[in-house]
This record gives structure tokens, C-alpha cells and sequence, in this order.
């Protein structure tokens, strides 16, 4: 479930970072880079969470953009990726509250990624973990959703914690719920 | 043994769900270890794990499979993200230093309150260093003129009997009358001769000339202005050889009863620290009684370079002030010999008893004769450095340049300038400096010359410009960037109006700071191209200081330019779209070729991009019938060559600095050129 960031080229996105050079250019760079690393998870959790990949793309970008300005005015950022995810929640808890009326997930995709299967068992296999899994959605909250794909992204419970706004004892209860949650959806299939 | 209680506890303790949790996903707390241990043991534990482990895998399965096709960010929208943020980087600008420094610091401080204390401490303790730096120790005056006697004893140790020289700036102010004259001195200090040439300030045809001979007297200079100076200073047991001294100094301070001393931080002219001794005393005063001394000393090297001394004459106080132009310390065997010559003629004026013999009456081609003793290579070229210093502090190095030519004897200037203001200008500059031939003309003398040889020539009426057509290379690309921000609110008309007065003030303010930056670029140049630049490392130490000071202040002056360019025309041009398209590589400036003079040649090259720059700003920013042909190429080439500079600049800077004053230190030590 861990994913592992490529921390190798010389920025290293648990470190602080901070930017008080004269050079615009220079930091355009830096957010470039931290783009290229950090765009794909980013825009993951957004598509999952938002279930609609136009705003997971428009908000992805918009992370990166608010951290070219907030580094641009001089902050400091003490955790990037903990910083680029609490960014992105809020976006899509903004995104989700705004959309009453959002589209849901198109189920084309995923019939065509049924069509895949080699036979009509497979497919029947598959309808039935659609179920599951719209079932076990269905029994989560808003903010049970993005804990779970924040830790399915690989991040620390200190960083989830720092996202979500919570206490690391009380993120650890939550999880715990929501692991319970699973088990009795996953039991009742 | 294991209590029954312990075993007990040992029984019926699991895990709770969280701890499995926890577990599972490897995170660290109190009590995990126990958890692997137990769960090792505990089957029913182990299974509760693994029940967890599979329900969110399938879930996280379930959610893969369902998103199969959105693994990632699509790379489709990869530029529109690089467009995003080049416009984003257009309305930011550059960021801000000091506010980004305030703020990281105000929040380690609001987010770490621990560090609170820690910081202020160290604040308190930084405070503390610098008041400390900054609060000048109280130093006496004794102190000062003990440093300024030891500095000058280890320059005349340099030189085995050497021969001092000094040239000063002597004036003589008195109620209703002012005088100054040129007063210049060789003090022969083994065979206790004195050489001295007294030039009166107003005209250069007037002087006056004397050799003296003897131990324990000393002369008194001929003309009237030095010969009162030279009276007080004999009367009070001073040294006329040297008369700008701490010796002297001394002697004023001892001689004025009741004497209130003052030592004053200053600075020169040139920005130098300085310190400046004051003594004065408390009247009545008799006659030639010294009222007031000051003393001006260089703290760099502390040396004596000001004196001023207040006299009490007949009904009124009299105001000496001299100060230094030249001083050397020179080998008397390498000196021309027509310095300490014999008299050839009776026109010398003679004042004192103690005269052994009758001296020699020289003149200015024995002083200094053409071929090939007088001036000496290094004297000239010190004028020419001089020469070159007075042009660049009048400005006149910039524009229309003065011509400096390097004569036999003499360095001539010539140039013509604006109007006879900027040629009393000039020529002020120039004054007092040696060997130099100035031959300045103002526009006007110029034309009434040519008016005398030729009849004015008929000028034909200049060519009708088609104002039609006339307009801006980049104009519609500029209309649409202020359109869309800036002008972007109000009805079309008033967009219209908005962004024609955003470009003109923007190609004005272009086309402004460019040219000024091509004049100190060709300034920078000619410095380059210069032949004793390149010999730099010959030259004496102050002259070249001179040398390193023109070329730092046409650096700062350069940066200033392309910095306020640069600020006005990166957030326009970076919108430009596919710039690694056609940008060219990136070009150095310094370059560090063993064979040639580095610095010169990295100057030069930095010149022909200032000058590449212009002239792409001149051909996308100016009005012009003739646009270039592809207005967008020459942007991008002028953004890219003004970020090449941007980044470039400050190493060149840093290390032309690093050379020009690296000279002076290594050359120190380096005995001084031969003064013939």
C-alpha cells in the first residue's frame, strides 16, 4: 500500500523548504520539479475523491499554482507533501461541497475495464466487486473517503493527521472506525 | 514466576483494532512491539490482522480496478499547467527578499514557541556584537599620531635614504582674500637637501624655484603664499621638508597653551574613513601663535593626507590648509639628477641665512625634461590613470567620449562637449593633475570654427515618415497582454486607451534603460580595450585603486540599468509561448582563458551583450516602418539574453572585484617604479 516518492534529485519532500532568492526562476524550477513528483498521487486521491477526472485535473494544477504563490510571498513550507495533500483535501472538500450536483463517476470506464476479462465469470466476478466496493462507499463519509485514500497514498498517520486537522490519537480511532466499517461491509458481502 | 495476576493479563490481553492498525501499517507508538510479538503467539489475533489486511486491499483493489485508466496526471494537460504558471509567474514578479526572510522568521517563532527564548537570546546577543562593533572605541589623539608616526617610519624604512615628495594643495584664506598655489617638495633626508617648486594656483606661468642646503635649518619657499606658512612653521621649530606630518601635528599641539583636544570620525570624498585630530587653544593669542590645528588621517593606512592650521596675524586669523595630491618615497639614486642640480642662472629667490650655497634656478624643461628623464613611465601613466578618473567623475566618460592620447612627455586630452558650462566642467576636473595638455572645446567654439573655414551645409529636409504606419513591432501582442490584465475592466474604448498608454510608457521606459545601460556598457569597453588596463599589474598601488574604482561604479551602474530592464520586461516576455523552441544555448560571460586577459575579455563580451540587448529592444519597443520580421523570435532572444545577463552578472561582479583589488594586496610589497 506504501508508494515511495523519488526523493532523489536533490529535493527531498520531507524537508523544509523555503524560498529567499531574488530569481524567479529559481523557483519555478523548484515547483516544476515537486510537480513532476507529486502530480500523479496528487491527482489520484482528487479522482477518487472527487470521482471526476476534469476537476481532479483542474484542482492538481491548482495545488501546485497556490504553492508557487505561497512560496512566492515568502513562506515556508516545513513538510512538502504533507503541505501539497492538506492543499488538495481542502480544494476537494471546497469542490464537494460545492457540487450538489456533480456528475458521478462514469461507469463506462469501468465497464470497459470489465470488458477486459477473459470470460463471463470474470465479468461476473468483477460486477460483484462493484457492488462491494459501492456498498462499503456508500457507508463512508465524506472525510472517512479522504483518510482513506490519503493513507492509501502512501502518507504518514503524522501527515494525515496534519491534513485532516486532527490529533494522532484521535486519527488512529477514525481509522479505526473506518477499518471496522470495511470489515462489516466486506463480512455482509 | 510469573504472577497469577501477570498470567492472567498475559491470557486475556489482545490487541485492540486501532493497535492492529497501527501495526499493520508500520507505524510507530508505544506498545507495537508488543503487538508483533502477541500477534507471533495469538492466532486469533493473527487472523483478525489478516482479516483487516485483506478487507482493505480488496477495497483498495476494488478502487484501483474501478479508476484502471487514471493512474496518473494526464500528460495532456502538462502545458496548459506550464502556461498556468508562466502567467502566474508574469502577475507575481520577482519575490520578495525581506518579506520572505520576516516571515520564515516570525513563523519559527509563532509556530515553534519553544524556540522563542532561544531566538531572542540570540537577538539580543547579535545587538549586543554589533553595538559593540559599531560603538568606536574612544582612541586619543596620541594614539592616532603614534600609529601615523610608526606608518610613516615603515614607509621610509622601505627605501634606504630615501627622498620624500610630496605635492600639496596649499590655500591661504584670510578675511577678504583667498590664495591657493601648488606646492611641491622633495626632501632629500640622507644629504638634508631640500627641492621645492611653488606654483601659484591661479596661473601656471608664475613660479618660483630653490635648493637649500643644510642640517639644522630648514628653507623657506619663495613665493609669498608658502614663504608666510613656511615662516610660522620655522618660527614654532616644525619641519618644512615634510610639512603635512604627525610631526608637525605634534609640534602645533605642544606649542598651543591651554590646548582642547578632539578626535572626529569622518570620511573623505571618496568614501574612505577617515580621522581628523583638532587642537585649539584659548586666547589671547600674539602674533604667528597658532590658534587651531587640524589633522587629517586616512584610517585605511594612516596616513597624514589634510592639514589646517589657524593663525593669528596681524589683526586677524589666518587660515592654512593643505592638502595632499602626491607623496612618494623615492630612491635618491634612481632620481633625476637635475632635481638636486646646481644653480645655472641668479633668477632664484633666496631668503634664508643659512644657505651654503647659492641655488640653482631651473626651469620646467630641467625639472622635467622631455627625453628621456623626465616624466618617467610611471608618472605618466599614473596621469593618464588620473586623466581617465577626472573624465569618469565628471561624467565625461559616457556619451560623446574625450579622447586621452599618451604623448612623449605629455598626456593630451581632447574632446569637444555640450557648452562652455560642461567645458568649465571638465577642465576643473583636470585641473592640478601633472603632464597633461587638455584641449577641450565646447560645441559651439567648434561650430564657430567651422563657420570660419566653410559655409554651413544645406540640410536636406528629412524624409517624410509614414505615421500610418508606424508602430510598434510587438504592438498587438503587447495589446493583448494589457488587455487581459492590467486594462482588463471598462468598456472597450477605455481598454483601448488604457493599454495604449500602458505600451507607450512601457517601450519608453524600455528604450530609457537600455540605451543607458549600452552607454555604460561602451564605457566599460573602452576601459576594457584600454592599453594600461591590460597592464594593470604595473601600475603603482593608488592609481590602481583609480582604475578599480571606474570599473566597479560602471558595473554597479550597468546592473542597475539591466535590473530595472529586466523587472519591466520579464513579466511581458515570459508569456511568450514554446520558449525552449528557439532559444539559443545559454551563453557565459566570464570567460577564463589563461592566455589573455581574462577580465578584459569577459568585460568585452559582457559589452557586446549589452549592446545585443539594446538592439533588440530597439527593434520590438521602437516605433519603426521597417519591423523586424518575426517580432516574437527577437522577444524570446531578448528575454533569454537578459536572464543570461541576470544570472551572470553577479559572478563577473564579484570576481572583477576580486581581481582589481586583488592586485593591490599582492603588489604592496612590490618596490615602488622608478621616479626620474
Amino acid at each position: 500500500m506504501q508508494e515511495n516518492y523519488t526523493t532523489s534529485e536533490a529535493l527531498s519532500l520531507d524537508l523544509e523548504l523555503s524560498f529567499t532568492m531574488r530569481s524567479t526562476s529559481a523557483l519555478r524550477q523548484k515547483v516544476t520539479k515537486i510537480f513532476e513528483l507529486l502530480r500523479d498521487p496528487v491527482y489520484r486521491y482528487l479522482y477518487r475523491v472527487l470521482e471526476n477526472s476534469d476537476e481532479a485535473e483542474d484542482l492538481t494544477q491548482e495545488v501546485f499554482l497556490r504553492l508557487y504563490r505561497h512560496l512566492h510571498q515568502g513562506h515556508t513550507v516545513t513538510n512538502i507533501r504533507a503541505w501539497v495533500f492538506r492543499v488538495a483535501h481542502n480544494l476537494a472538500i471546497d469542490q464537494q461541497r460545492k457540487d450538489t450536483q456533480r456528475e458521478r463517476l462514469d461507469l463506462s470506464g469501468r465497464e470497459e475495464a470489465c470488458d477486459r476479462g477473459p470470460g463471463p465469470e470474470a465479468v461476473a466476478l468483477e460486477v460483484e466487486q462493484q457492488e462491494r466496493l459501492r456498498q462499503a462507499l456508500t457507508s463512508l463519509s465524506i472525510e472517512e473517503k479522504h483518510c482513506l485514500e490519503l493513507r492509501a497514498e502512501g502518507l504518514s498517520y503524522k501527515e494525515i493527521a496534519g491534513i485532516l486537522d486532527m490529533r494522532m490519537p484521535t486519527l488512529v480511532k477514525y481509522l479505526g472506525r473506518i477499518i471496522k466499517k470495511l470489515l462489516q461491509e466486506t463480512a455482509h458481502a | 514466576m510469573l504472577s497469577w495476576r501477570s498470567r492472567l493479563f498475559r491470557q486475556t490481553w489482545h490487541p485492540s483494532l486501532e493497535e492492529l492498525v497501527l501495526h499493520l501499517d508500520g507505524e510507530a507508538g508505544p506498545g507495537m512491539e508488543r503487538v508483533g510479538t502477541h500477534t507471533k503467539t495469538c492466532w486469533a489475533c493473527r487472523l483478525r490482522l489478516e482479516k483487516i489486511n485483506r478487507a482493505v486491499s480488496e477495497f483498495m483493489e476494488a478502487r484501483n480496478s474501478s479508476f484502471g485508466g487514471s493512474s496518473g496526471f494526464p500528460p495532456r494537460e502538462l502545458p496548459n499547467f506550464a502556461l498556468k504558471l508562466d502567467r502566474l509567474e508574469a502577475d507575481c514578479g520577482s519575490p520578495n527578499v525581506l518579506t520572505g526572510m520576516l516571515r520564515s522568521c516570525s513563523a519559527s517563532l509563532s509556530f515553534r514557541p519553544r524556540r522563542q527564548p532561544v531566538f531572542l537570546a540570540l537577538l539580543c546577543l547579535i545587538a549586543v556584537m554589533l553595538i559593540r562593533l559599531n560603538l568606536a572605541e574612544p582612541v586619543s589623539a596620541k594614539e592616532i599620531l603614534s600609529r601615523v608616526g610608526v606608518a610613516e617610519a615603515r614607509q621610509l624604512a622601505q627605501v634606504s635614504a630615501p627622498v620624500i615628495y610630496q605635492k600639496l594643495r596649499l590655500s591661504r584664506s584670510s578675511r577678504n582674500h583667498v590664495e591657493t598655489a601648488t606646492w611641491e617638495i622633495w626632501d632629500d633626508t640622507k644629504n638634508h637637501r631640500i627641492r621645492q617648486l611653488v606654483k601659484n594656483g591661479s596661473s601656471s606661468t608664475r613660479s618660483a624655484l630653490s635648493i637649500y642646503h643644510g642640517l639644522t635649518q630648514r628653507p623657506i619657499p619663495a613665493l609669498p603664499i608658502a614663504g608666510e606658512l613656511g615662516k610660522v612653521l620655522l618660527s614654532h621649530g616644525a619641519n618644512v621638508g615634510m610639512p603635512l606630518s604627525s610631526m608637525n601635528y605634534a609640534v602645533w599641539r605642544d606649542s598651543i597653551p591651554e590646548p582642547t583636544e578632539a578626535v572626529i570620525e569622518g570620511r573623505l570624498p571618496n568614501g574612505e574613513k577617515a580621522a581628523i585630530l583638532r587642537v585649539s587653544g584659548h586666547g589671547p593669542f600674539a602674533s604667528d601663535d597658532i590658534v587651531e590645528a587640524e589633522l587629517t588621517v586616512r584610517a585605511a593606512d594612516w596616513h597624514a593626507i589634510g592639514q589646517r592650521l589657524r593663525v593669528q596675524s596681524h589683526g586677524e586669523v589666518v587660515d592654512y590648509s593643505l592638502g595632499e595630491l602626491a607623496f612618494d618615497v623615492l630612491v635618491p639614486d634612481r632620481l633625476a639628477s637635475s632635481i638636486f642640480a646646481e644653480p645655472v642662472s641668479d633668477a632664484v629667490q633666496t631668503t634664508h641665512r643659512s644657505i651654503e650655497k647659492a641655488p640653482p634656478a631651473l626651469s620646467r624643461s630641467e625639472l622635467h625634461p622631455a627625453q628621456p628623464e623626465l616624466p618617467s613611465e610611471a608618472e605618466l601613466a599614473a596621469a593618464e590613470v588620473e586623466v581617465w578618473y577626472a573624465l569618469h567623475s565628471a561624467q565625461a566618460c559616457i556619451g560623446r567620449p574625450i579622447e586621452v592620447r599618451r604623448g612623449s612627455s605629455l598626456v593630451e586630452v581632447e574632446g569637444v562637449v555640450d557648452n562652455d558650462e560642461r567645458k568649465a566642467q571638465v577642465l576643473i576636473a583636470l585641473r592640478g593633475i601633472p603632464f597633461v595638455a587638455a584641449k577641450i572645446t565646447s560645441s559651439t567654439e567648434s561650430a564657430d570654427k567651422q563657420g570660419d573655414k566653410e559655409s554651413p551645409p544645406v540640410l536636406e529636409p528629412p524624409a517624410p515618415v509614414d505615421d500610418s504606419k508606424a508602430k510598434l513591432p510587438v504592438e498587438d501582442f503587447l495589446k493583448r497582454y494589457f488587455s487581459a490584465g492590467k486594462c482588463a475592466a471598462g468598456v472597450k474604448d477605455a481598454r483601448e486607451a488604457c493599454a495604449e498608454k500602458e505600451i507607450a510608457a512601457l517601450s519608453r521606459q524600455a528604450l530609457a534603460h537600455s540605451e543607458q545601460a549600452r552607454e555604460q556598457a561602451w564605457a566599460l569597453r573602452r576601459l576594457a580595450e584600454w592599453d594600461l588596463f591590460r597592464r594593470r599589474d604595473k601600475l603603482r598601488t593608488s592609481t590602481r585603486r583609480l582604475l578599480e574604482l571606474m570599473v566597479r561604479e560602471h558595473m554597479t551602474a550597468l546592473r542597475k540599468e539591466l535590473e530595472e530592464s529586466w523587472t519591466q520586461l520579464k513579466p511581458v516576455l515570459s508569456l511568450l509561448p514554446a520558449r525552449q523552441a528557439s532559444s539559443p544555448r545559454s551563453e557565459t560571460i566570464e570567460t577564463r582563458d589563461e592566455r589573455v586577459d581574462w577580465l578584459a575579455a569577459s568585460l568585452e563580451r559582457l559589452c557586446a551583450t549589452v549592446d545585443e540587448i539594446t538592439n533588440l529592444t530597439l527593434s520590438t519597443f521602437a516605433e519603426t516602418n521597417r519591423p523586424v520580421d518575426k517580432p516574437e523570435v527577437a522577444m524570446k532572444d531578448l528575454l533569454f539574453k537578459l536572464d543570461n545577463v541576470e544570472r551572470e552578472f553577479p559572478k563577473l561582479e564579484t570576481d572583477a572585484a576580486e581581481e582589481l583589488s586583488g592586485f593591490s594586496k599582492t603588489l604592496v610589497s612590490v618596490e615602488k617604479p622608478d621616479h626620474k
